[in-house]
């Protein structure tokens, strides 16, 4: 039984092993306190995984804070973070598959409060003013009407489809309406004023719209059959008429998507595999990237209007880290660096 | 969903009336009894070493496969709550890279790939038995049910179990039969409301709509000749609603799944002198909807399979040989497919073994065709040496071979998503096996194992964003697993029985197809490094206590592993009365899981049951 001995002796220092060999990763780093301009950038997580998460880039000093809503709060922000707005001492995150929108202190990274949509899945939020505010939504037919003061829903709109992106000119938003999965074909823009909360006008699209974005009394929207090899097209509507004033068409084996503008320059950019930017008044949709795609799944793009820097972010296998670059205007790499799982926005203050 | 227990009310207080009216007469045994002991077993024939069999499944019985898995067994299960879907991740490999095979017949689901081990209910088979690196199509492994003809007589077993959070069990089993003809007759029925207390947003609240509602019928008959021959008839029916409980990051789901599947087997088998033929003809039919209101899904799924396999073997002196040959049809149906799908998949594998005083040496062959595609030539050789002295006994065998795994019909023609020009997957396999016992006291195995995997199929977004499966990735597994199962009587009228099952893994990634791919060297999501469980039993007239223990270790859930889920360490306790009444036996036994409470999850955002308790009968009669 000596050989039995010894084998209980084995096992029981395997099992120290084994319990001693592991520990839990942390990525905890001290608060940021850097003064300066600040990048927030929105990691959507993985879908049911609840790790989505917010880190913070400062630009001057290329420094990253991962992670940082979990360090201060001491809990999960919440399951796939959808987008987010900021205003002067509030950053609004929409948490679609946790069916609400979490308020985060600007300074002190601290919740302040969720506002709760149950039975909802949100997507984007339109500020109207500092008490009002439009949340469009995937699947419940409605566009959500919540007081960002108070974090109560104050009303909502019912709808045909899917709402997406929105854009506001004086009192009248603008909103990408789509089918939602397994239901009626929706392709629209809808026109709501704001006063009032009435649709006023459906402005219908040649596809289902993906992408939306505003320029000086336009309104873009990237439209794209999924379902067969049609045409993307990128259409122009004119805000104060309400019609489709011009069309762009990509070549059929084109997929667009993520549509950003600068007003001020009244520039736009997209992803087609690569990035692409043009003017509004160009005739023609531009032939070479700005910047290459290089094989890589760019998911999220966004412009620093101060300065028109582009951040892309390439989510690879989308259960990794996403690498984020930094680009100039003129398309040439500042800096690259890893942030959260899936990132999908950013935000500039 | 609304669940109804008036149907097998009536069974129910039958079985009750027998129970007290039993028990009226019941007396203590006497000395030493049977441990809740799951026979572990190697299988006497030279050719299959590397096969562990799971016996004498009656205290199992109403439990389901992840519960006698996690007791004796290393094997990870990627568990998404109580009752609900449970997948398996042997050795480093997906749950489609594992076969789950009913009486030598391959029931993964054709869609999937993989099957839902929360479905199966161990009072429905004589054994489980795991096997690696066996000349067959799987690249982790393949866990087997298996039913075998019951002996002349009549018997019944019934086991009825409740416990927290609305279990209710009733698992029952009759047999009877003669000489010619044998049969068995089970029936089961499961429920549970799952509502366990959960912590979310920082306050503790009931799970909501995670109810599992399961009945399962199961027949079989043998027809046994005195001209060698026996023919079998199995039927299984299993249906199953669960409900779909919000994650920890959810407020709400109302979504919801109904399975349903039926299983019919006929087995004629031949056997005289050293000559075996057998041949195998199956029909299997699944049917899966999974409704999602808040999603607006409500998408019905089915398969039609039918499977057929002749096997012969013939052994004389030293020699072995086995061959066998199979045709598949499978047919599948669904919502999120443009048309139904079908296909023909057919092969042929063989075996020639032969034994040089203590060795063994094996090779052979596989050979498959899917439709009219072919696949690469699979090879398999083993080399088997054995020594014994004075009740020890020492075994080493290695073995090599080359496995392949064709697509699913998901991953072929998912519409909009379904990839027809995917690649099977391809793997090597190699493993080197230590094993030493002394009488029946002390077994130990150690195996060293290795696997090389090319082309590993896994669903990604391409440039369009749209989700399609791709070879985007070689992955090297390679791991230790060491077990052993000690059996000690410490005095007399005592016996007491120790297993320990530990299991070292590494799976990487080594190589991808995306740019800059920070998964490359990094272990792969959901797969543990260290996984150990242990459980010892001890027994004193009539009475037996058992504890088991299940380590975790922390599994990565990001593909570059910054992202983790902690370790964990679970203990259950088990307390018995063996009772005798007449010739019929009883147990009573009341169950603590989870005894420290821990608070862990198998899968991100899906939480396991917090320390529950389970009062259970068993009546053999």
């Amino acid at each position: 039984m000596n050989f039995l001995k010894r084998f209980i002796v084995l096992l029981f220092f395997v099992v120290i092993a084994a319990f001693s060999g592991c520990s839990k990763q942390d990525d905890a780093k001290p608060l940021p306190d850097v003064k300066g301009r600040k990048v927030w950038i929105i990691n959507e997580g993985n879908f049911q995984f609840g790790n989505a998460s917010i880190d913070v880039y400062f630009p001057d000093s290329q420094k990253i804070y991962k992670n940082v809503f979990k360090h201060v709060n001491n809990s999960s922000l919440g399951d796939v973070a959808q987008s987010a707005v900021l205003t002067d001492e509030t950053l609004f995150v929409v948490v679609n598959n946790s069916e609400k929108i979490v308020a985060i202190d600007r300074k002190t990274y601290k919740e302040k409060y969720s506002i709760k949509l149950p039975g909802s899945s949100p997507r984007y939020m339109c500020l109207v003013s500092s008490t009002k505010a439009f949340v469009s939504e995937l699947y419940a037919k409605k566009i959500w009407i919540i007081n960002p003061e108070t974090g109560e829903l104050t009303g909502s709109i019912n709808t045909e489809g899917w709402t997406e992106q929105m854009a506001l000119f004086d009192k009248e938003l603008f909103v990408a309406q789509r089918s939602r999965p397994n239901d009626i074909y929706v392709a629209n823009v809808l026109v709501i004023n704001t006063q009032t909360n009435q649709i006023i006008q459906r402005i219908s699209l040649p596809e289902e719209p993906v992408s939306l974005a505003a320029t000086s009394g336009k309104v873009w929207v990237l439209c794209k059959n999924f379902q067969s090899s049609v045409k993307p097209t990128l259409i122009c509507i004119n805000a104060s008429m309400k019609t489709i004033e011009r069309q762009y068409d990509f070549l059929p084996d084109d997929s667009p998507s993520l549509l950003r503008s600068i007003v001020p320059s009244n520039k736009l950019f997209w992803i087609n595999n690569g990035v692409y930017s043009m003017q509004t008044n160009q005739d023609s949709l531009p032939l070479q990237p700005l910047i290459p795609g290089n094989n890589r799944n760019i998911y999220a793009m966004d412009i620093n209007p101060e300065n028109e820097e582009i951040y892309v972010a390439d989510a690879h296998d989308y259960v990794q880290s996403s690498t984020v670059y930094r680009y100039n205007k003129s398309g040439i790499l500042m800096h690259s660096f890893k942030a959260g799982i899936i990132t999908n926005s950013f935000v500039f203050e | 969903m609304t669940f109804h227990i008036t149907d097998v009310g009536r069974l129910l207080l039958l079985f009750f009336s027998a129970c007290i009216c039993l028990s009226s007469t019941a007396t203590f045994t006497g000395d030493s009894i049977e441990l809740k002991e799951v026979i572990i077993t190697e299988s006497k024939n030279l050719n299959t070493r590397a096969r562990i069999t799971w016996d004498k499944l009656e205290n199992y019985s109403g439990r389901r496969l992840p519960v006698l898995l996690n007791d004796v067994s290393g094997i990870y299960l990627k568990n998404y709550g109580n009752g609900q879907l449970t997948t398996i991740a042997v050795r480093g490999t997906s749950s489609t890279q594992t076969e789950l095979m009913w009486n030598g017949i391959r029931i993964n689901s054709p869609m999937l790939g993989q099957s839902d081990f929360a479905l199966i209910n161990l009072g429905f088979y004589d054994n489980v038995a795991i096997q690696y690196n066996q000349l067959n199509g799987a690249i982790g492994s393949n866990i087997n049910l298996n039913n075998v003809a019951p002996g002349p007589g009549a018997g019944f077993q019934g086991v009825i179990r409740g416990g927290s959070y609305g279990l209710f069990d009733l698992t029952m089993s009759t047999f009877y039969g003669n000489s010619y003809l044998r049969g068995t007759t089970r029936f089961a029925v499961l429920q549970c409301e799952n509502n366990f207390p959960v912590k979310k947003n920082g306050s503790l609240i009931r799970q909501a709509n995670a109810g599992v509602y399961q009945w399962a019928l199961f027949q079989q008959a043998h027809l046994i000749s005195k001209k060698n021959h026996q023919v079998s008839l199995f039927f299984w029916l299993n249906n199953a609603e669960r409900q779909i409980p919000p994650t920890l990051q959810q407020m709400l789901s109302f979504a919801r799944q109904h399975d349903k599947s039926f299983r019919n087997l006929l087995h004629w088998n031949y056997e005289k002198k050293g000559l075996k033929l057998s041949s195998k003809h199956a029909y299997l039919y699944e049917y899966l909807r999974y409704i999602n209101p808040l999603a607006q899904l409500d998408n019905v799924s089915f398969t039609h399979v039918m499977r057929n396999l002749f096997q012969a073997g013939y052994s004389k002196g030293i020699f072995n040989f086995d061959a066998s040959l199979f045709a598949d049809y499978e047919y599948a149906s669904s919502d999120g497919y443009r048309r139904p799908h079908r296909r023909i998949l057919s092969g042929m594998c063989s075996k020639f073994s032969f034994n040089i005083q203590r060795l063994t040496l094996s090779g052979g062959f596989r050979q498959e065709l899917i439709d009219l595609k072919t696949s690469p030539f699979m090879p398999y050789l083993s080399a088997n040496i054995y020594r014994s002295w004075n009740g020890h006994l020492v075994t080493v065998e290695a073995t090599g071979k080359r496995s392949f795994r064709f697509p699913t019909f998901n991953d072929l023609y998912w519409a909009g998503s379904g990839n027809p020009d995917l690649k099977p997957e391809d793997s090597w396999n190699a493993e080197a096996v230590f094993k030493y016992s002394y009488l029946n006291i002390f077994n130990l195995s150690l195996s060293n194992y290795y696997a090389w995997i090319k082309n590993n199929i896994q669903w990604s977004p391409e440039a369009s964003g749209i989700w399609r499966p791709q070879n985007l990735k070689n992955v090297f597994v390679r791991g230790i697993e060491i077990s052993s199962k000690t059996n000690i009587s410490l005095a007399k009228q005592t016996t007491s029985i120790l297993y320990v099952s530990y299991t070292f893994t590494r799976s990487t990634q080594t190589s991808s197809l995306i740019a800059n791919d920070g998964a490359i060297g990094k272990q792969l999501i959901y797969v543990p490094i260290h996984r150990l469980s242990a459980m010892a039993a001890i027994s004193y007239k009539g009475f037996e206590v058992s504890a088991a223990v299940r380590y975790v270790g922390m599994r990565f859930i990001s593909s570059d592993n910054t992202e983790s889920l902690p370790h964990y360490t679970t203990a259950d306790l088990d307390l018995s009365k063996h009772l005798k009444i007449d010739r019929s036996t009883a147990r009573i036994n009341f169950r603590v899981n989870n005894l420290a409470n821990a608070i862990y999850q198998d899968v991100a955002q899906r939480p396991m049951p917090p320390r529950n308790f389970e009062f259970t009968l068993f009546l053999n009669i």
